[in-house]
């Protein structure tokens, strides 16, 4: 195919315009005016001096991980494998192993998240079912001299966390109430 | 030639070469990125400090020169050696030369009064023997703005070979481009500015000068060179941002097109000398402009005479410590912005005293208007120093404001294309220059 020419018939400049000068002075106008605007107070100015000044991030910011606590400060995760199944990144890596909790069944004993991989979709946190992993901690994560520093552990992950006040979810119906109160 | 011109030169051009390249073009540079940052909604260079102060960003020419001298010296493999070395050079020497012919300041005459004897100025003492007064130029040529001309031009060449031997395409593109382009506004800049010449009827920008004082235009306006030939005045600005290759005339440069043009591959020190000559190029066009149009260090309405800038220098020199309170009351806002205690500091060392002797100046200058005497109590020889002072003081701040406005025309207006900038320079300055010139004529013979 041919590429076609597009003959753009601007407006004639009339006898003002083609002396250039008046228009030019308009046009100096427009920068004085800001010049003299922002030279008296900087309130035009949105520029943030960064490290100083920081812009609030919206309320479903999507930061580094956390993993979160029961009372008794272990952790929330049952090891159901919802999360890193969701990954679409495939960033989650979990071990299993046997609660000492029999109301718990599983808890994670290699709970591993690289942060490079991490997209930072928040699949993990929607597929998890017991409140216990969440990316609301606002932290940016850092950059790293080695690879492995970015691989998040389970007590990094931990101390980043809090107590949830969600109800634990997979609690069997036979036995009574744990000691926290659900 | 005896000791004592010998080291009165010398000192001259120290002078010369502290105020233009020191103190001026750093100034520039700076002015080039604060000024469009501010003027931009923006907040500009603002972050180099010697602890806590920033001087609004004025460190960071400082620390721009450092980083130039440290970068790598880069000169392509089938580059041109000598060529690629020399250009530098050829675009930046010639600029600086320029500003030999150029007057800060009427001659100095410690004691006796300053005379003109055939185009010379001399001091005649009380009983009647001439000597030569101290001038604030380096050389006093009767061909004056001519010299100019030739040197500028000669830094064509600087960047016309930078261009060819850089061995570039686009480098090559550049150094033509901008080779007709000077050649071209050189002629147009040669032509407007004979109608200065007709009216003031010297070359010597010194004399140009002279001209300016008082009030002669229309019995009650300064005559000066913008009041008389505002066509030439108009026409002067845009060719010298043309010949000093700034935006809009940016085309040998031309980022979106060309990448860099001629100094595409220079780096390091050679580049800082390009950089360099460009911003004296706008300096050399402010001083040249406040010289044939502003009245040079005229006040306006003051006239050209010793004994009126005897009665009215304290009043100068109160709006230059003015100036420094001003300066104070800034930096002392900036500091507080930014909770910066040494900024303040410094603000309120430089603002306070300053704010002291403008007040001071100023009574004294109000208390002797009627007296019609010398307000000060000093002697004719510091006197006539701070007279001295007073002028360059006034030259150099029409010199800024015309750099300012330099660069505001260069944040207001787009590229030209370079078809448009022939077609501007050719077809329609040249034509305009050359009836300024027959009206100027006209005028003056009727």
């Amino acid at each position: 195919m041919a590429i076609g020419t597009k003959r753009v018939s601007g407006k004639p400049l009339n006898f003002g315009e083609r002396l250039f000068v008046p228009e030019i002075a308009k046009g100096m106008a427009v920068v004085l005016s800001h010049f003299a605007r922002n030279f008296v107070r900087e309130k035009d100015v949105v520029t943030l001096s960064y490290p100083e000044e920081k812009a609030p991030y919206p309320e479903r910011f999507r930061g580094a991980h956390r993993l979160m606590r029961r009372d008794d400060g272990s952790v929330r995760c049952v090891a159901c494998m919802c999360c890193s199944t969701a990954c679409p990144a495939r960033c989650i890596h979990i071990v299993a192993e046997e609660a000492p909790d029999p109301r718990i069944e599983k808890r994670p004993a290699v709970f591993k998240i690289d942060e490079l991989r991490c997209v930072y979709c928040g699949l993990c946190v929607e597929a998890c079912p017991c409140d216990a992993i969440r990316m609301d901690s606002g932290i940016h994560v850092h950059p790293v001299t080695d690879r492995r520093e970015a691989y998040w552990d389970k007590e990094h992950l931990m101390s980043l966390g809090g107590p949830s006040i969600a109800v634990q979810g997979g609690r069997a119906r036979h036995l009574p109430p744990n000691e926290s109160g659900h | 030639m005896d000791l004592e011109v010998l080291v009165a030169s010398i000192a001259k051009v120290l002078g010369m070469v502290v105020i233009v390249l020191v103190i001026f073009s750093p100034i520039t540079a700076w002015l080039e990125r604060k000024q469009a940052a501010v003027l931009q909604d923006r907040v500009g260079p603002n972050r180099a400090n010697v602890a806590g102060v920033t001087l609004f960003g004025l460190l960071h020419p400082l620390a721009d020169a450092v980083k130039f001298l440290w970068k790598e010296d880069f000169i392509p493999a089938r580059a041109n050696r000598m060529m690629h070395n020399l250009a530098p050079l050829m675009a930046l020497v010639p600029v600086m030369v320029c500003f030999a012919v150029v007057p800060f300041g009427e001659a100095v005459c410690l004691d006796g009064a300053h005379a003109m004897q055939d185009g010379v100025a001399m001091c005649v003492g009380a009983g009647g023997e001439a000597t030569r007064a101290f001038t604030l130029q380096v050389a006093n040529l009767d061909i004056g703005i001519l010299f100019v001309f030739a040197f500028a031009s000669l830094a064509t060449y600087g960047v016309a070979v930078a261009g060819w031997a850089s061995n570039n395409k686009f480098a090559l593109l550049g150094g033509l481009r901008a080779a007709a382009q000077m050649f071209s506004y050189e002629i147009v800049m040669g032509l407007n500015i004979v109608g200065v010449f007709m009216v003031y009827g010297s070359l010597d920008l010194a004399e140009i000068v002279r001209g300016q004082a008082g009030h002669g235009a229309l019995g009650f306006l300064p005559p000066w060179g913008v009041l008389l030939q505002p066509v030439g005045c108009i026409l002067f600005l845009t060719s010298a941002i043309a010949e000093s290759k700034r935006v809009p005339f940016d085309n040998p440069e031309g980022e979106s097109e060309i990448i860099a043009g001629y100094h595409l591959e220079y780096s390091s020190a050679k580049f800082m000398m390009f950089f360099m000559g460009e911003y004296m190029e706008a300096i050399l066009a402010a001083a040249i402009g406040t010289m044939l149009f502003f009245g040079g260090w005229h006040v306006p309405f003051l006239a050209d005479d010793d004994a009126s800038w005897a009665a009215n220098y304290p009043a100068v020199l109160a709006l230059v410590a003015a100036g420094g309170a001003a300066l104070g009351a800034l930096l002392l806002r900036s500091g507080a912005r930014r909770k910066a205690t040494a900024e303040m500091a410094l603000g309120v060392l430089v603002g306070a005293p300053a704010a002291a002797v403008a007040a001071w100046l100023a009574w004294l200058w109000v208390r002797s208007l009627g007296e019609h005497g010398v307000p000060l109590g000093f002697s004719p020889a510091t006197a006539a120093v701070l007279v001295a002072a007073a002028q360059v003081g006034v030259t150099l701040l029409k010199m800024f404001l015309l750099v300012v406005f330099q660069m505001f025309v260069r944040w207001t207006l787009p590229r030209f294309r370079y078809d448009q900038v022939m077609k501007l320079g050719w077809k329609m300055m040249l034509p305009v220059s050359l009836a300024n010139i027959a009206v100027t004529a006209l005028v003056m013979l009727w």
